[in-house]
């Protein structure tokens, strides 16, 4: 093990205290680890470089072209893809290309903003039932369980045929019946964290309910949450998508993703293309984000670690 | 020189379905000298750990008194709950749930300080430091997360966090069980240390007797749910009155192969009876190789066999002579 | 000198992690005789439950990883090379396993006659009938003493203990020559620890069956055990009969395990031994010995050089540099200042 000739130096150097408790490794927070797991997944890279690539058309794609999205020429109308109007024209005669990048923007926003609506409202009664518990708890949960047992497209078509169609009433729609999934969710991580130490311990340390609330337990909550919120965005999107098919949604001379697949239909037979771009971008879209919520829930999942 | 905390007849009971009522803390009295440690001992099911929990306000107690300082806390009002949130601190178990994964040491350690409003962002960073070299960490830990560090240092953490607010009483439970041997010792003496320059106070709750024993100053042994013996730890395990606790010296291990060559095991004794049966008497009754006629109707209450060491067993006092 | 069941030589274990190559376990030889009982004593960080499980493969394979060069010799038979389905034949027959937690080994959906019986039914040792009397047999010598009761329970319907000792008697089952208990009673109380620990030493005196007992208790250790390895940081630091460990130990680490753990019997005033810092980061394991950075006899070359074996006796031997002939003198300047502290004669 050692060669006879290697100086082997016997001076007395004791315990170095300072080592023997320093941490060697660097600092890698939650976070942290949680991005270097996704960067390795294949599927949920390549899937958010396709939602990259639609949020980059949406917002741009619009801008290269000298048209806009509103004005149509009759005499240009029906036109097929060409090289001054790369999806062609619709009925109308307005550009397709532009028609198509603006209803993109409108379906994003509108999944987004209400994906974070139902959020906001789904943590709110989700951390009130379940650390109140009691009858606040029952009460909350049998209207979470009432709401469920219909199909949600059936709620928000109801509420809807009460408020009127539009943007505001589907936003506000979507937002009451959409926030269940995240309620439950967050109860189920507020129950399970009420046990832990460290939430006694700020309890006992004399902790009022809305700081152990806000600062503890939603912060250990935040990998459910983004998850959740990631699934809820392309539920948004179809939802919307649906309302304006069935043409209690958005309206014209507003267009979105689901208005245009409204109107591709009744020209399936003769112009295909009008009905099968916005399909697609819809189901890209629902795909990317469904594939990029599995990566960030396995990426966020804190058993997996290291 | 008084007693820091009384406790009187203190119960604390779980409903388990229809089925009944686990005591789970079934009338216990003792007091705690001011700057003393009293050990509780007891094995899993005892009720110590539910005690230091009820005395730390974290359970709300069904019966009894837990007089602090002079003051009832069993039946405090809000303002006096925070006041002793301050005063009594506790100490918990798992090192690796007891500190929140989010946050920094520092952040950890200057929240009470927060909450109570102590100081402002500077003098709390300033105690926090101080804190953190108090148990043995430094600056260079602050800015860290839990979860690089070892079950130990977590521990002082944890210590550390306590100390913030300056308490006079620290309810200690099983601080040591999930580190490692040659970890415990180094908590433990920070324990002692701690004891003496700050002036504190311990209820240690523990399941290994022979640390107890080393760092306790009065022992208390429990058994479902009641106190079967207080003693001086020299006194408790040199002449051990009650058959549990005898019991339980006779199974612990002595790392000295001559010794334990020397020793019998004890023999096969019943299993435990479930906290859920209901007991007159005394509760060990059904496990004790002395019992004698009247002990599963009668017994069970504390008496003092010799100056300072108290004994829930009638005969005890007989067996002695 | 009685033959070896188990001889155990150059053996090292990795894990891949994304970090890097954690090596739990380096260069670690040890042999166990027949009819013996060998404690294995480490703390976290130490490398034993890695050891024993990767003897049999136990650990899949990622992340874990038995480095090359290893040996494992099991009754004669070299079983290094043996691929995965033939360890099947050695894994729960001839070697047999009791873990720590007996809650998560069972399991909770299967009555506990059905999970003692499983093992030789499966092998096609016996029908049912024979089995169910042979497990009753099995229940007993584990120290069971209602097993036709328990034998139609669940898991859930038995204790702790109790269901450590089913866990005994599934290992029993196939009458193995060795059996590795990993913390067997860490979490049992007390007076169920001494209870199964009685069981284990009788079921060592009445089969012959060795055991590996891995425990950080030195309290079990001296009751139970005939040999000792002391392991840290991945690497066996020590190892001797229990009475040379205990009374004459050479390793620091050993002595100051050993004087950190409280005494019943002892004088109460004597201050606990303690070890400053915490047991290594197996990421980046020091190049030398892996104890030197908390060792209050470290020289300079501890981190840089790992100790060779320095027998003591046939039985015992430690690596530490302390046992060179080149640390005498700084032996000799200790035994000066601390005349109590450290078995200070040198080799």
């Amino acid at each position: 093990m050692t060669q006879p000739g290697t100086e082997l130096d016997f001076t007395h150097v004791g315990a170095r205290e300072g080592e023997a408790d320093s941490i060697k490794r660097p600092s890698l927070g939650y976070f942290q680890d949680a991005r270097r797991r996704f960067k390795a997944n294949g599927a949920a890279m390549a899937g958010l470089a396709v939602l990259a690539l639609l949020a980059a058309l949406s917002l741009a794609g619009p801008l290269a072209v000298p048209y806009n999205h509103e004005d149509g020429d009759l005499l240009i109308a029906n036109r097929g893809p060409d090289s001054e109007h790369w999806f062609g024209t619709d009925d109308l005669g307005r550009d397709y290309w532009a028609r198509i990048w603006v209803g993109g923007r409108v379906s994003m926003a509108i999944g987004i903003l209400a994906a974070l609506l139902q959020g906001c409202v789904g943590i709110l009664m989700g951390s009130l039932s379940g650390f109140l518990g009691g009858k606040v708890d029952l009460v909350v949960m049998k209207l979470v369980d009432f709401l469920m047992a219909f199909p949600y497209l059936v709620w928000v078509t109801l509420l809807m045929l009460v408020t009127g169609a539009g943007l505001v009433p589907m936003i506000l729609a979507l937002t009451l019946t959409g926030w269940l999934t995240m309620a439950r969710i967050v109860r189920g991580q507020i129950l399970t964290l009420k046990h832990e130490d460290y939430v006694v311990a700020a309890e006992a340390m004399g902790a009022s309910a809305a700081r152990v609330i806000l600062k503890h337990m939603i912060p250990n909550t935040m990998g459910v949450i983004i998850v959740n919120l990631t699934f809820a965005i392309p539920a948004a999107i179809f939802s919307e998508a649906f309302l304006s098919f069935i043409g209690i949604g958005m309206r014209a001379p507003m267009t979105s993703w689901g208005l245009l697949v409204s109107m591709g239909m009744k020209q399936l037979y003769s112009y295909p293309l009008r009905l099968l771009i916005p399909c697609a971008c819809i189901s890209l879209t629902m795909l990317s984000l469904q594939i990029v919520g599995d990566g960030l829930r396995d990426a966020l999942d804190p058993k997996l670690r290291r | 020189m008084g007693s820091i905390l009384s406790v009187r007849d203190l119960s604390k009971h779980f409903r388990v379905s229809k089925r009944g009522l686990v005591k789970a803390v079934d009338g216990v009295s003792f007091d705690i000298e001011q700057g003393e440690i009293l050990g509780l001992v007891g094995e899993s099911g005892c009720g110590k750990t539910t005690l230091g929990r009820t005395i730390k306000r974290i359970y709300e107690p069904d019966g009894g008194r837990i007089v602090f300082e002079g003051r009832d806390i069993a039946h405090a009002g809000k303002d006096e709950l925070r006041a002793y949130a301050r005063r009594a601190q506790m100490i918990f178990q798992d090192p690796y749930s007891s500190l929140d994964p989010r946050m920094t040491v520092a952040e950890i350690v200057g929240e009470g300080m927060a909450i109570h409003k102590l100081y402002g962002p500077g003098r709390i960073r300033e105690r926090t430091i101080e804190l953190l070299e108090l148990v043995g960490l430094n600056s260079e830990h602050a800015s860290r997360f839990p979860h690089e560090f070892s079950g130990g240092q977590r521990q002082r953490v944890g210590i550390a966090r306590a100390l913030a607010l300056e308490p006079r009483f620290l309810v200690c439970d099983e601080p040591i069980s999930a580190l490692d041997v040659s970890i415990q010792a180094q908590i433990v003496n920070l324990f002692k240390r701690l004891r003496d320059r700050l002036e504190l106070t311990y209820l240690f709750v523990a399941h290994d007797l022979a640390m107890v024993r080393y760092i306790a100053d009065r022992v208390a042994v429990m058994y479902l749910g009641r106190i079967v013996e207080v003693a001086g730890s020299d006194e408790l395990y040199r002449n051990p009155a009650h058959p549990y606790t005898e019991l339980l010296l006779s199974a612990i291990p002595i790392p000295d192969p001559r010794v334990e060559a020397g020793r019998e095991a004890p023999g096969q004794v019943p299993e435990m009876a479930s906290p859920l049966e209901p007991r007159e008497g005394c509760s060990f009754s059904g496990r004790c190789a002395y019992a004698g006629e009247g002990c599963a109707t009668r017994g069970g209450e504390l008496f003092e066999l010799s100056p300072g060491h108290y004994v829930a067993c009638d005969a005890a006092a007989k067996r002695r002579r | 000198m009685s033959d070896a069941i188990l001889e155990v030589s150059h053996f090292g274990v990795s894990f891949h992690t994304y970090a890097g190559e954690v090596q739990a376990v380096r260069d670690v030889s040890f042999r166990v005789s027949r009819g013996e009982v060998v404690a294995i004593v480490g703390e976290s960080g130490s490398g034993k439950s890695v050891l024993t499980q990767s003897l049999v493969r136990l650990l899949p394979d990622p992340p874990a990883r038995v480095a090359a060069g290893g040996r494992v010799r099991f009754e004669g038979e070299d079983i290094s090379g043996y691929s995965f389905r033939r360890l099947k034949s050695v894994k729960g027959s001839r070697i047999a396993y009791v873990f720590q937690d007996p809650m998560t080994s069972l399991n909770p959906l299967a009555r506990i006659g059905d999970q003692v019986m499983e093992g030789v039914v499966y092998h096609g040792l016996m029908g049912r009938k024979r089995a169910y009397a042979y497990a009753l047999e099995l229940l007993r010598d584990a120290g069971i003493r209602d097993p036709e009761r328990r034998m139609g329970q669940y898991p859930h319907e038995l204790s702790g203990g109790m269901r450590q000792r089913v866990m005994i008697a599934i290992a029993l089952a196939m009458r193995p020559a060795l059996l590795v208990a990993d913390e067997p009673t860490t979490a049992l109380d007390v007076t169920t620890q001494a209870q199964i620990l009685a069981t284990l030493k009788e079921l060592n005196r009445s089969r012959g069956m060795s055991i590996i007992l891995i425990t950080h208790d030195m309290g079990i250790v001296a009751g139970i055990a005939r040999r000792v390895i002391v392991m840290y940081g991945g690497k066996v630091v020590e190892s001797g009969s229990v009475e040379e460990i205990f009374e004459r130990s050479r390793h620091p680490y050993t002595r100051s395990l050993l004087g950190s753990v409280p005494r019943l019997d002892a004088d109460k005033g004597r201050e606990l031994d303690f070890i400053v810092g915490s047991p290594p980061d197996m990421l980046r394991p020091p190049a030398g010995c892996p104890f030197s950075p908390r060792c209050a006899y470290a020289m300079a070359l501890c981190a840089e050089h790992p100790p060779a074996e320095s027998p003591v006796s046939p039985t015992h031997s430690s690596w530490c540099w302390l046992l060179h002939p080149g640390a005498a003198r700084i032996l000799e300047s200790f035994a000066r200042r601390y005349p109590d502290r450290i078995g200070t004669e040198a080799v």
